[in-house]
């Protein structure tokens, strides 16, 4: 049976239907959650999506946080399940405090939409299994707010147990470290601010996106067995 | 503070852009721009509510990553 991996749809969120069709076309299925309900009905593997979720009021993410389907996201996520917070998602994650650290504005005071180029740092994430670490992507960025930043101690945790999981390259935003993306101490949630569905398809100019959301399928289906 | 020009307001293209000028009493008094929250809190004394608003702060109001906050207590208008 196909992994079904659950995208969650707040308002204002964007490239949903990119995940679901980008997993799909991977052999998974993609299945639109509401933020309003409260059970995540079954999926194997979360997707918080990009946008501007409650328009990114207060903070981007602050209100997100207390969407009513986020008490199961947590739920998923202490029980090992896969989680994933692409751009806006990894905001919601840092404020719901399922990942350390928090992202403020770009220091160039710019909003960016663009491709940029990221290295792959660790592997065994719900992100990055599979895929060689040092690999280089191409994989467009498309925020305001993207510019990592954590405590000292946080960073040192981050580093020694390897779980900075992107960087990038060039770095476009301040973000400490030139991080782009870090997982959870369990490896199973994941946040990163480029769009790995943008890069989805050849059409789309760049496929680098595919063997992330490969790694997602394989570790949602691992865990159904 | 007054308005430099007001030729530089443009709305119907969704760009807009006003210049100001501080007036001697800004430049000592200092200017704040942001949004304010309001809102009352009941609590039965101020070490309640202080704890309350404090968790407001903590959880919602900031990040406390990247933001601090402070709380003070000022005499209230009679109910």
């Amino acid at each position: 049976m196909a992994a079904v991996v659950g995208v969650v749809v707040f308002p204002g969120s964007n490239c949903e239907l990119d995940v679901v069709e980008a997993v799909g076309a991977l052999g998974g299925e993609g299945r639109l959650l509401w933020h309003g309900d409260t059970s995540l009905g079954g999926v194997d593997a979360v997707v918080l999506p990009g946008g501007f979720a409650h328009g990114d009021y207060l903070r981007p993410g602050a209100i997100a946080r207390f969407s009513p389907i986020m008490a199961a996201v947590g739920e998923h996520a202490a029980a090992g399940g896969p989680l994933v917070g692409i751009c806006n998602g990894f905001q919601v994650l840092t404020e719901a405090g399922l990942l350390p650290g928090a992202l403020q504005k770009n220091a160039g005071l710019k909003f960016l939409c663009r491709p940029e180029r990221l290295r792959v740092e660790a592997g065994d994430t719900a992100l990055s299994t599979g895929v060689d670490v040092g690999t280089e992507l191409t994989i467009p960025i498309n925020h305001f707010e993207g510019n990592y930043t954590c405590e000292p101690e946080t960073l040192a945790e981050l580093r020694g147990d390897d779980r900075i999981v992107f960087r990038y390259v060039d770095n476009p935003n301040g973000s400490v470290d030139d991080i782009a993306g870090i997982c959870s101490a369990g490896r199973n949630v994941v946040g990163l601010m480029p769009h790995p569905e943008r890069a989805s398809h050849a059409l789309l100019g760049s496929t680098d996106g595919l063997p992330l959301l490969r790694s997602l399928l394989v570790t949602a289906g691992a865990l159904t067995g | 503070m007054s308005v430099v020009s007001s030729k530089h307001y443009i709305n119907l293209g969704g760009s807009e852009m006003i210049v100001y000028r501080a007036t001697p009493d800004d430049v000592t008094s200092g200017v704040r721009v942001g949004k304010a929250f309001r809102f009352t809190v009941e609590a039965a004394d101020e070490a309640a509510a202080r704890a309350e608003v404090d968790d407001m702060c903590r959880r919602f109001l900031t990040n406390p990553v990247i933001e601090d906050a402070t709380i003070s207590v000022a005499a209230g208008a009679p109910a």
